[in-house]
């Protein structure tokens, strides 16, 4: 169950053997030993798909997905992207409301990476009223300011949205319309989504496929029914253990 | 929604301008009561010479309102200080405005352009050292070990300097006391830049409108210095406020003509309407400088604009 698996359509991303340490050296202390943030994970990923990882703190999710996104450098293992394009690789922050220059309208905001005379129809695509647009940042609520977010992030015509923890901040009613909205973008546009999660109610009902990650490795993974019907590891077990809101099934 | 945002500044400076008048009266009479406590007053000198007898002593006192008590004084002074007046110069026997005015004068471009000379330089300065990891951190260091060096100190080796190497007059020009004050607080701006610079690099807004591929032009101007400009403009209030202080005894050293020569004397011969004069009129320029620099504040950060 754990390393490389491979879907039936063609992907659209493929990572193999990733890893990262962070050495806790410092000018003031030798430090201890460094820590494997990644160890060696390898997965695919195709269109319109949604994977989930899901683990404890500290597992490596977001140094993951950071090094997707380009944020950071993996030490080892290769990332590859049927694209040309970086910008294709979007990732929304665990508050995306703090991604946003607070400075600029919604106009500007979504028109910077380029969408230019687009920024009416993003705003529609992500549910914001149209004359919104010349409205700061400042004036959006939370909720409004994770669509923003969304708007400017299909602004670079993104084939893979990587949600870091995006949904946490918001409320029930607020993060149910987000997943209703990612999941229209995803049959409009193709979409596929790598979502961060520690939320496996979340994963459960948006996710089409969920890894568990742990120390830096996935140590399981498989549809969310099959995951939570019949958990393997010790980690998915009291990760399902420990769900707040219960899980889909 | 224009007219909104006018009325809440319109609301905003009132309420700023109220603190002000509050805060004169308080400096006011505080200045007055400090003085009051040190012993003796103008006219003690006169009482120890032998040939000016109790009686005219006393007269003179009388003449000036020193025989009564403090809280008589000092709303004598507030009521003729709020048509203009702000009494007259024990010392030199002229209306105290008329002695201070271009003394003011001379203080506010002295640092004025103090401030401007530390803020031309120390912003690039400062900008400079939070893109570059080790110069920065050395440039930062320098600036921490030259906070450590008094203006009185500074202001007493660019004298000494002026007057071994001639390269600037040593006495009543603008230039040697202008450097002097823009050295000593150009660190100050230097370090505050470059904190600035480097808190708003890492912000998130920043990260995502790099992986958005914002060209590194448009991020430095529409992303880095609007967000940077925050706590820098307050800094630049401030600044106006610490520059006055430091330039009295600056201007005392380097002998420039303004409040701060004035006031020296002023203070020897306990020239109560000078004391009290030069004292507010700081306030006035401290306070001014505050505002100048909340309104700015107002006008940059939307956020502002809104907890307004």
């Amino acid at each position: 169950m754990t390393g490389d698996f491979v879907t039936s359509p063609e992907p659209i991303l493929r990572v193999s053997n990733l890893t990262k340490t962070y050495s806790k050296r410092s000018w003031f202390s030798p430090g201890g030993p460094p820590k494997a943030a990644l160890n060696g994970i390898s997965f695919n990923l195709s269109e319109r798909e949604t994977l989930a990882f899901v683990g404890p703190s500290g597992a490596g999710k977001s140094t993951l997905v950071r090094c997707i996104a380009g944020r950071e450098r993996p030490d080892s293992g290769d990332i590859w992207f049927a694209g040309e394009d970086r910008r294709a690789i979007q990732l929304i922050p665990q508050d995306p409301g703090t991604s946003l220059n607070p400075r600029l309208t919604a106009l500007q905001v979504v028109s910077e990476p380029g969408a230019g005379r687009r920024v009416p129809e993003l705003l529609s695509m992500v549910g914001l009223p149209v004359e919104s647009s010349g409205a700061k940042v400042t004036a959006f609520s939370g909720g409004q300011r994770s669509r923003l977010a969304l708007a400017r992030a299909l602004a670079c015509d993104p084939r893979i949205l990587i949600l870091d923890e995006s949904l946490a901040s918001l409320d029930l009613p607020v993060q149910a319309q987000m997943v209703n909205l990612l999941l229209d973008l995803q049959d409009r546009l193709g979409l596929a989504y790598i979502l961060i999660a520690h939320d496996l109610g979340i994963a459960g009902h948006f996710a089409d496929r969920i890894a568990v990650i742990d120390e830096g490795r996935i140590v399981e993974e498989g549809p969310p029914v099959e995951l939570f019907q019949r958990p393997q590891h010790p980690r998915t077990r009291s990760l399902i253990a420990c769900a707040p809101g219960g899980i889909p099934c | 929604m224009r007219a909104g945002g006018d009325s809440v500044l319109i609301r905003y400076l009132a309420r700023r301008a109220l603190h002000a008048v509050l805060l004169l009266f308080g400096v006011s009479a505080l200045s007055f009561a400090l003085v009051d406590l040190a012993p003796g007053d103008y006219f003690t000198d006169a009482r120890l010479n032998p040939r000016i007898s109790s009686e005219t002593v006393a007269g003179l006192r009388g003449e000036y309102g020193l025989d009564r008590p403090l809280p008589v004084r000092y709303l004598r002074w507030l009521r003729s200080a709020m048509a203009g007046d702000l009494g007259v110069s024990l010392a030199y026997n002229l209306p105290a405005s008329a002695l201070l005015a271009p003394r003011a004068g001379n203080t506010l471009l002295l640092a004025s352009s103090a401030l401007a000379l530390a803020w031309l330089a120390g912003v690039p300065l400062g900008w400079w050292a939070a893109t570059r990891k080790w110069p920065g951190r050395i440039l930062s260091f320098a600036a921490s070990a030259a906070l450590t060096i008094p203006e009185l100190l500074m202001a007493v080796m660019a004298s000494i300097v002026a007057v071994r190497t001639g390269w600037f007059p040593a006495g009543g020009h603008l230039a040697l006391p202008a450097l002097v004050l823009a050295a000593g607080s150009m660190p100050v701006v230097i370090r505050h830049t470059r904190a600035a610079v480097l808190e708003v690099v890492d912000s998130p807004f920043l990260v995502a409108a790099r992986a958005h591929g914002i060209s590194e032009g448009r991020l430095v101007f529409r992303y880095v210095l609007p967000a940077a400009a925050n706590p820098l403009i307050s800094l630049a209030g401030l600044s106006l406020g610490t520059l006055l202080s430091a330039s009295l005894l600056v201007e005392v050293i380097l002998g420039w003509p303004g409040l701060g020569p004035l006031l020296l004397e002023a203070v020897y011969a306990r020239d109560v309407p000078v004391i009290v004069g030069s004292i507010v009129i700081s306030a006035v320029f401290l306070m001014l400088g505050s505002l100048v620099a909340d309104v700015a504040l107002y006008a940059c950060d939307p956020r502002i604009r809104v907890e307004a």
